[in-house]
């Protein structure tokens, strides 16, 4: 329940301020607001609407909208517009009607500054607003003032949604748009279609049902998708038959992998043990390198000792030809000789040494007698004789002489022991030198065979093989490699499949779950779009039987008693035999209202009058807040216009008598039958009269306003109701009025 | 002119008068042509290049006839007594081939003993190496025996050198 408590206006259009205390006496809920045409109705209207709304509740291009007041001039500085709002419910919603104990009470105020602003172009607004703003405060019960935590959109949103604002606060012209339009202005039927349907679902609250259901059809969805998620879009047996064949694959790769491993250890083996032999191989052929050097150094020295050995055997072999050997072997013969010259060489017969002293004198000239052998005399001549004849001996005893040196020398040669310590030296050093031979040719035996044990031809071998068995490996390895490397996606594709089936299995059983969730809020769709469907066609019924009985009531004044008849004879209806709402054949889920003549056949909009057109939105209104419970102020400008007589009297009466709280702004015209005064005695709990205080001329009927004043064009609120007037709102003529009072 | 010995001449001096007596005219020397390719065998010079001194003690056949001659005078052989053509076959000419010193001097002191110092021979060369050849005639077996002698299993020139060791020996020991 949502009642008005306080409005308040302040610079606003055509109010400079004014205070209005709604009715909240639920025995006389109604407030009238007298006003004549031009004295701010539909200016309070839409305060109140901006006040509610802010600029979405303007009309039009709400930032275009002036809301600063007329006398206000760009030049001047900014002025403030603001109003107050003070409104109380019981803690219910439209959609909870539930309520609480305490009443909350709120204070929204939404206040607006305007400035100035320079503009090239006539159709441009010459001014902006700033600083708008919204406070929103409440107090639960007698509670402290407490700024609302959510702030005064989301409350009024709540309590009036911005889209049902033509709803609650309407304009006369606006609610016949629910019924095609005002005589002004046809809408669309689409447009009222929408406009009839949104005030129908918001609320009677079908629409929670519509909103529920969809809400219960997108988690169905959801948890359809969900299930369809969790599975996955894989077939579990394709899944399964593709891990089958991961696992062949994978059996495979191990069984691959773990011949390429044996054959690699296997190629190893035999690479390590041709390794071996080839170092094998290669030490000796280290060996050999040293073996030839060896071998050349053999061959230098064996050379060399060969050498010195022949000189050495040479040696030896010269010593049977030595002098020595000859003379030794011959010693008898050499002694022989010289036994045999030794005595003649004593005696100095041999050589004959003395022929040479004779002929040494003769060379002198003197002999050994003293007598002159330089001339040619006896003497002389007897010496060179003798001479002559001695020379025969003197070769033969000179020969034997040398003969004897040399058969004495040869004897002292003989006697030597030099010849066998040379022989035996020489012999030493032919056999050491042999034996160094011996030793040479032996050692070179021993390299040549060493040598001859080497093999390159095997090493070229042993090296082909080895390059060909680490090609092999190296193939190997580089086959081992790469299987190895498939194996880790083997696996982990392997892995993931059998996550996946066992999430799949897993998602199965969630699945499972969720798709229970799913049938069961497909199910609770289900039942809410039947429930939907029910209430809907009860509440609408429902609610088009109170429309047509509010349409009677007010528009042919028939009591509800009386309609039971009527339903029998629609004929008491000339024009309009019943009216209500009906849903849409075309388009499920949405309304409209209809009008029925007499013979049961719809009646187009245009085919009914204004008033009736108003009463029959008025009655839709009605009806509509009657069956949802809806207890919301009802303010309506100019609702009593085109009708006259029993239909005024009866639409404001049934609208006072069921409205929760109707603020109705209405004409002095509205109000001049005393049955309208009397209705508004009876119901209203507050009346006011709104009043332009300017020349009547521009303003219209209703008479000049007697104390107008041309300082300050403003419309002023005082409390005068329906046949009373004020200092504020006396007009010309109105004291000498039968049935006026003035108020002081 | 034969100069006097004993005076300022050196050794060699005296070796080489000898040597001059004897080169004063060519004379051949002779081995026993029965023996004489066995001779040779033994000669270093007569065998193939590549022979040595163990299987041919001698280089030449004149080595060979001067040892024959001292082992026929070292065995108190008698030199033989027909003129070498009847018996021997020339192996050297001593106009081709120079007959050592010592040799001269060995085979001049061998003739003196030989013939005794008032012989025509003594310092004849012709008769001096006549008495050489003879006694190379007389010792040549005696050589070549030792030299081929199957009991010593040593080379030949061991063999000779053996031989001429041993048969020094016997030489050189007091009588």
């Amino acid at each position: 329940m949502l009642k008005i408590r306080y409005i308040e206006i302040n610079n606003f259009a055509c109010f400079e301020h004014i205070e209005i205390e709604p009715s909240t006496d639920p025995e006389r809920p109604l407030t009238v607001l007298r006003a004549e045409n031009g004295s701010g109705k539909t200016t309070f209207l839409r305060a109140l609407r901006w006040g509610m709304y802010g600029e979405q509740g303007l009309p039009g291009d709400g930032a275009k909208f002036s809301v600063h007041p007329a006398w206000w001039h760009p030049d001047d500085k900014g002025i403030k517009t603001q109003v107050i709002i003070e409104f109380e419910t019981d803690g219910s919603t439209r959609h909870d009607t539930r309520g609480s104990s305490n009443a909350i009470v709120y204070h929204l105020v939404r206040s607006v500054t305007t400035i100035g602003k320079p503009t090239a172009r006539a159709d441009e607004p010459d001014f902006r607003r700033v600083h708008e703003r919204t406070q929103l405060m409440s107090k639960n019960g007698n509670g402290p003032w407490e700024p609302h935590e959510k702030g005064a959109d989301w409350v009024i949103g709540q309590l009036l949604p911005s889209d049902l604002r033509d709803f609650f606060v309407m304009d006369a012209d606006e609610a016949a748009d629910f019924v095609g339009g005002s005589e002004n202005k046809t809408m669309s039927r689409q447009a009222v279609i929408r406009k009839t349907t949104s005030a129908v679902h918001s609320l009677l609250g079908i629409d929670v049902f519509q909103e529920a259901s969809k809400r219960v059809d997108k988690i169905a969805q959801g948890f359809g998708a969900q299930a369809t998620k969790v599975i996955g879009d894989t077939n579990l047996d394709e899944l399964q038959t593709e891990l089958n064949q991961l696992r062949e694959d994978q059996e495979e790769l191990n069984q691959k992998i773990s011949d390429q491993r044996t054959q690699k250890a296997e190629l190893e083996d035999r690479l390590r043990s041709r390794r071996d032999d080839l170092e094998d191989e290669l030490k000796n052929v280290g060996a050999a390198g040293e073996l030839r050097e060896r071998l050349q150094q053999n061959r230098q020295l064996t050379d060399k000792t060969t050498t010195q050995r022949a000189t050495a055997l040479g040696l030896l072999a010269g010593q049977l030809e030595s002098t020595e050997l000859l003379a030794s072997l011959s010693k008898r013969k050499v002694a022989a000789a010289y036994e045999t010259l030794r005595p003649l060489h004593e005696q100095g017969r041999i050589p004959l040494k003395h022929i040479h002293y004779v002929r040494s004198l003769l060379e002198t000239g003197m002999c050994v007698c003293g007598q002159d052998l330089t001339m040619q005399g006896t003497h002389r001549r007897h010496v060179e004789e003798l001479i002559t004849q001695s020379a025969e001996q003197e070769n033969r005893a000179n020969y034997l002489g040398q003969l004897h040196d040399a058969a004495k020398s040869l004897a002292n040669i003989s006697e030597e022991t030099a010849w066998d310590d040379r022989s035996n030296h020489y012999a030493a050093d032919f056999a050491n030198l042999d034996n160094a031979l011996s030793e040479l040719r032996l050692e070179r035996d021993d390299i040549d065979k060493k040598l001859s044990a080497l093999d390159e031809v095997k090493i070229q071998t042993i090296r082909d093989e080895i390059a060909a068995l680490e090609k092999q490996v190296d193939n190997l390895n580089r086959s081992l490699a790469s299987d190895e490397n498939t194996l880790p996606p083997l696996l982990s594709d392997i892995d993931s499949h059998e996550k996946k089936i066992h999430q799949r299995q897993r998602g199965e059983r969630v699945a499972a779950d969720k798709r229970a969730a799913e049938n069961l809020a497909y199910l609770i769709s289900g039942i809410l779009k039947r429930a939907y469907a029910t209430i809907q066609n009860e509440q609408v019924n429902e609610l088009s039987s109170r429309m047509n009985r509010l349409f009677a009531q007010m528009a042919a004044n028939v009591s509800d008693e009386e309609l039971e008849q009527i339903q029998t004879d629609k004929a008491t209806l000339k024009m309009i035999a019943e009216v209500g709402i009906r849903p849409v054949e075309t388009k499920p889920g949405e309304f409209e209202i209809y009008a029925l003549n007499s013979r049961g056949r719809s009646m187009p909009p245009i085919e009914i009058n204004g008033a009736s057109r108003r009463v029959l939105a008025l009655s839709f209104v009605l009806a509509l807040c009657i069956e949802s419970q809806t207890h919301a102020p009802l303010i309506a400008d100019s609702l009593l216009n085109f009708m006259s007589g029993t239909v005024r009297r009866n639409t404001l009466r049934a609208t006072a008598e069921n409205a929760s709280q109707p603020i109705l702004m209405l004409t002095g015209s509205d109000l001049a039958a005393p049955s309208e005064v009397d209705t508004v005695q009876k119901h209203a709990g507050a009346t006011y009269t709104l009043t332009g205080q300017w020349d009547a001329i521009d303003a219209g009927g209703g008479g000049d306003v007697l104390h107008w004043t041309e300082q300050r064009q403003v419309s002023l609120v005082c409390e005068c109701g329906p046949r009373e007037y004020c200092q504020v709102c006396e007009r010309v003529g109105w004291d000498d009025s039968p049935g006026w009072n003035k108020r002081n | 002119m034969i100069r006097p010995a004993g005076t300022n001449e050196t050794r060699k001096e005296i070796m080489n008068y000898f040597t001059t007596l004897l080169s004063s005219r060519g004379f051949s020397l002779y081995l026993p042509s029965d023996l004489k390719d066995e001779i040779e065998r033994y000669v270093l010079q007569h065998q193939k290049v590549s022979a040595t001194h163990e299987r041919a003690p001698f280089r030449r056949q004149l080595d060979f006839w001067a040892l024959a001659v001292a082992v026929a005078i070292a065995h108190d052989l008698p030199p033989l007594d027909s003129p070498p053509s009847k018996w021997g076959a020339k192996v050297v000419d001593t106009r081709a081939v120079q007959l050592p010193d010592g040799l001269c001097e060995l085979l001049a002191v061998v003739a003196l003993a030989t013939f005794g110092p008032n012989h025509e021979g003594v310092d004849d060369p012709k008769q001096i190496i006549d008495l050489g050849n003879c006694l190379a005639g007389a010792g040549s077996p005696e050589l070549l025996k030792k030299l081929q002698d199957p009991k010593l299993r040593t080379t030949p020139l061991d063999k000779a050198l053996e031989f001429a060791k041993t048969t020094r020996a016997k030489t050189l020991i007091p009588e």
